[in-house]
């Protein structure tokens, strides 16, 4: 042990003797400044210094021994001349070194050193920028991986160097995925074999972030030793360029010739197989190949897949399956609520408080995993819009505004045929010819627009064009016509355009075989409907129309404030109400059905009245106002008492309560009542159409 | 089993940063002054040899170029120390031979980095 006791006290006292050897050179340099061996004496001292105070972690010793060193290298290798001021600096240098080395590193020893440092630096050539910036270069390069085919074929002396190719594979492996094909084709006959000697050559396929240089530094003590060729094959991240061929690789690899390739590509067998026959390559080297070519094909799909991991794939029936399973724990927690509450039990009740929050967070969640983009759903007319035009003879132009809005995808797929058939009515009735725009004094290409945006728990979808616009007066006259509306009717214009959803509807002087005739527009509007959205259309004639569909954002839970008339339960969709108002305080006009409302006036509907409830309200009052909205319309509907916000599924009332309007769906309530789902975007349209008449 | 390394390094201080370094990292160690003591110690086992360039009596390249021309252990790896400043040195000591070659000043990282290179270590 004693050996250990200190290595660093053994290093100073080893490099006080080579200081001594220093001074003992250059006080002979001094009378002999051409003793060559003196010169190496000098500088081998130094080296020793330098080499061994690295490991003691001596920085400026080393750093300043280095300087030093440089200089005596150049009077060494005859460069520079000895003079008297170098060998008087060279022992300034040495007492320097002695002072670091007996006193460490001190403030005042440091700028002496610098300067000393400076002195001998002058001597030394300017050091190009060169020397820098490659290795600033190449950090700036290799971020992403790429995949290398490094052709390593050693000379028989690798062996008798002492070098081991197995560890440089290994290596290899360090910097990141292999494949390692090794190529016994050079071995001898057993009988001439040389054991000192390597004959085997290899191919290594390395996918890395590594760069070409990093690879090279794994050969580094065998590049003499041995060819080696490295070639970057794949750019793993570029997953477009096309996989390559065998021949392609093969050619690349240099394994074989092109004529070789021109002469045994057009045969029908395997291009493989027929070059080995006619004995162009070995089929070791076609296996080679093969292997490369299957190698990047993987590592470019388990780039894919590891890209793709942060995300999973699950079924949409499996996701449905979920909201639906949330939408029933929903109505459940409401059961359960509804219990504690009767029992009167606090800590149940704040239980089910809690319990609450997180079903709503679960609700929210379940709900976006089930969003996508209607990217897609637009996307898919892009054929559609082109096909039919160009049979048309129309030029028209689909662009796509908020395609990044999310919606259900159960809402997305069941607006499909809905909006299809908006889009194919813009195309085949809505736009005109070139010729008619022209005439017009319109660009000849019609625009068509699919616009997405969110309005609330609603998702607002507008299909325009820039066509011709409705005809009102001859929906009027057809609506007249089939009895739907009374001659003496005094609609607003806007109304009338409605009746193109009525069934049966078609007011194209010709019918086409595209848009067919009249399967259009009720079913449309049915549809949507049944989504529980609501669809409108405005159009100027002349300037062209523009149909708007509103649709909940997901089918599955909704989220209203009930609301009781007599002793039914309502409720009201949160997404358009504005606010609640104590409808007994307010100024109200019962007959023509106005509110005073923040200082105008506001249209209500008093839902006992709409429902032909028989009674009145309790004489205590406690009537409420619900001021909802839609498309800035605003409404207020009067109800006897607003009890909780609830959430719940909405079940279907089926097909006999279809046509009733003002109710949408159901609900079953915690305490097992049901309560009906107010229409609200048709109570609103209501009345505004009963106040338009008077 | 352990890695028997040879330090031949005509500085003591040298030799026992080696030593103390490898045997820190597991390997077994011995030590030679010169070339010339070198080539008197290296037996069929020892794994790796490390020479110094610059040492009296022998130095690094003509050690290296005897053992590859001796009859013991001729194929084993030796890994040469330098300085940035002897790339004549280095093509020298590859000419002879020189399985691999650390550039000074040497440290742990560099020591125990070049012996992975070129040895099958306790990592294998």
């Amino acid at each position: 042990m004693s050996i250990h006791a200190d290595p660093l006290e053994t290093f100073r006292e080893e490099a006080k003797e080579q200081l001594v050897v220093l001074e003992e050179s250059l006080l002979a340099l001094e009378e002999d400044p051409a003793d060559q061996e003196m010169i190496a004496a000098a500088f081998r001292s130094l080296h020793t210094i330098k080499g061994s105070g690295g490991m003691f972690d001596l920085g400026s010793l080393v750093h300043f021994a280095h300087v030093v060193e440089s200089v005596f290298d150049l009077m060494r290798n005859g460069t520079l001349h000895v003079e008297s001021r170098i060998i008087s600096l060279g022992l300034q240098a040495r007492d320097h070194l002695l002072a670091l080395l007996e006193h460490g590193d001190d403030p005042e020893l440091q700028s002496e050193g610098a300067l000393l440092e400076q002195a001998f630096l002058a001597y030394l050539p300017e050091k190009g920028d060169g020397a820098a910036s490659p290795a600033a270069g190449q950090s700036a390069e290799a971020q992403s991986e790429r995949t290398w085919r490094i052709l390593f074929r050693p000379k028989p002396i690798l062996f008798r160097h002492g070098a081991n190719p197995l560890l440089l594979i290994r290596e290899m492996e360090e910097l990141g995925t292999i494949l390692v094909l090794g190529f016994s084709d050079g071995i001898p006959e057993l009988s001439s074999i040389d054991p000192t000697e390597c004959y085997l050559a290899w191919e290594v396929l390395l996918t890395t972030t590594a760069d070409e240089q990093a690879i090279r530094d794994v050969f580094m003590f065998v590049e003499d030793d041995a060819d080696l060729e490295i070639s970057l094959v794949d750019e793993v991240a570029d997953s477009d360029l096309p996989y390559k061929r065998l021949g392609e690789i093969l050619l690349e690899r240099g394994d074989i010739t092109a004529e070789a390739l021109e002469q045994s590509v057009n045969e029908r067998a395997f291009l493989g197989q027929t070059l080995v026959e006619k004995g162009f390559v070995s089929s070791e080297r076609v296996h080679a190949a093969l292997e490369e070519q299957r190698y990047v094909r993987s590592m470019r799909e388990s780039r894919q897949t590891a890209e793709s991991s942060n995300a999973i794939r699950v079924g949409t029936d499996k996701l449905s399956s979920l909201v639906n399973l949330v939408g029933e724990f929903v109505s459940m927690h409401a059961n359960v609520v509804f219990t504690a509450q009767q029992k009167d039990d606090r800590d149940f009740i704040a239980v089910g408080e809690q319990m609450d929050r997180l079903i709503r967070e679960l609700r929210d969640l379940s709900i976006e995993m089930h969003m996508v983009p209607v990217s897609g759903l637009f996307n898919g007319y892009r054929r559609l819009v082109r096909d039919l035009a160009s049979n048309l003879g129309k030029e028209v132009r689909l662009i796509t505004e908020g395609s990044e809005t999310e919606l259900d995808k159960n809402v997305i797929d069941l607006l499909k045929d809905p909006l299809m058939h908006i889009v194919r009515n813009s195309v085949d009735h809505g736009i005109e010819t070139p010729e008619i725009r022209t005439g017009a004094g319109k660009s000849p290409t019609g625009t068509l627009k699919l616009a997405a945006s969110y309005a609330g728990a609603h998702v607002v979808i507008r299909v325009s064009d820039d066509g011709a616009g409705m005809n009102v007066e001859r929906i009027r006259a057809k609506a007249i016509e089939r009895g739907v509306l009374s001659a003496e009717s005094d609609r607003s214009e806007e109304e009338i355009l409605q009746y193109i959803f009525a069934p049966g509807f078609s007011t194209a002087e010709q019918t086409t075989a595209v848009s067919g005739r009249g399967v259009g527009m009720d079913v449309v509007q049915r549809n949507i409907e049944q989504l529980g959205g609501s669809v409108r259309i405005a159009s100027r004639t002349g300037e062209g129309s523009t149909v708007t569909i509103r649709i909940p954002l997901t089918l599955a839970i909704v989220e209203g404030l009930l609301a009781r008339v007599d002793r039914n339960w309502y409720l009201v969709n949160l997404s358009y109400i504005e606010e609640c108002l104590d409808f007994d305080t307010m100024d109200h006009e019962n007959r023509r059905g106005y509110a005073s409302y923040r200082g105008g006036i506001v249209p209500f509907v008093d839902m006992r009245r709409y429902f032909r409830i028989k009674g009145t309200a309790e004489k205590n009052g406690g009537q409420q106002l619900i001021v909802v909205s839609v498309d800035d319309k605003r409404v207020g509907l009067v109800v006897d008492e607003i009890q909780d916000t609830y959430q719940s599924v909405i079940k279907s009332l089926g097909r006999i309560y279809e046509k009733v309007e003002g109710i949408s769906g159901a609900i079953m309530l915690g305490n097992g009542t049901p309560a009906l789902v107010l229409d609200v975007d048709r109570l609103v349209r209501l009345a505004a159409r009963e106040k338009g008449h008077e | 089993m352990a890695t028997k390394v040879m330090i031949v390094d005509d500085s003591v201080s040298m030799r026992q940063m080696v030593e103390i370094i490898l045997k820190t990292a597991g390997y077994e160690v011995t030590q030679a002054v010169d070339g010339r003591e070198g080539l008197e110690k290296l037996t069929d086992d020892t794994d790796v040899v490390i020479s110094d360039y610059n040492m009296p009596n022998m130095n690094g390249v003509e050690f290296i170029s005897a053992v590859r021309n001796g009859l013991v252990n001729r194929a084993v790896p030796i890994i040469m120390l330098t300085t940035e400043s002897e790339d004549e040195k280095k093509q020298a000591g590859k000419q002879a031979g020189a399985t691999a070659w650390i550039t000074k000043p040497v440290n742990r990282d560099n020591l125990v980095g070049v012996l992975r290179k070129v040895t099958a270590t306790l990592d294998f």
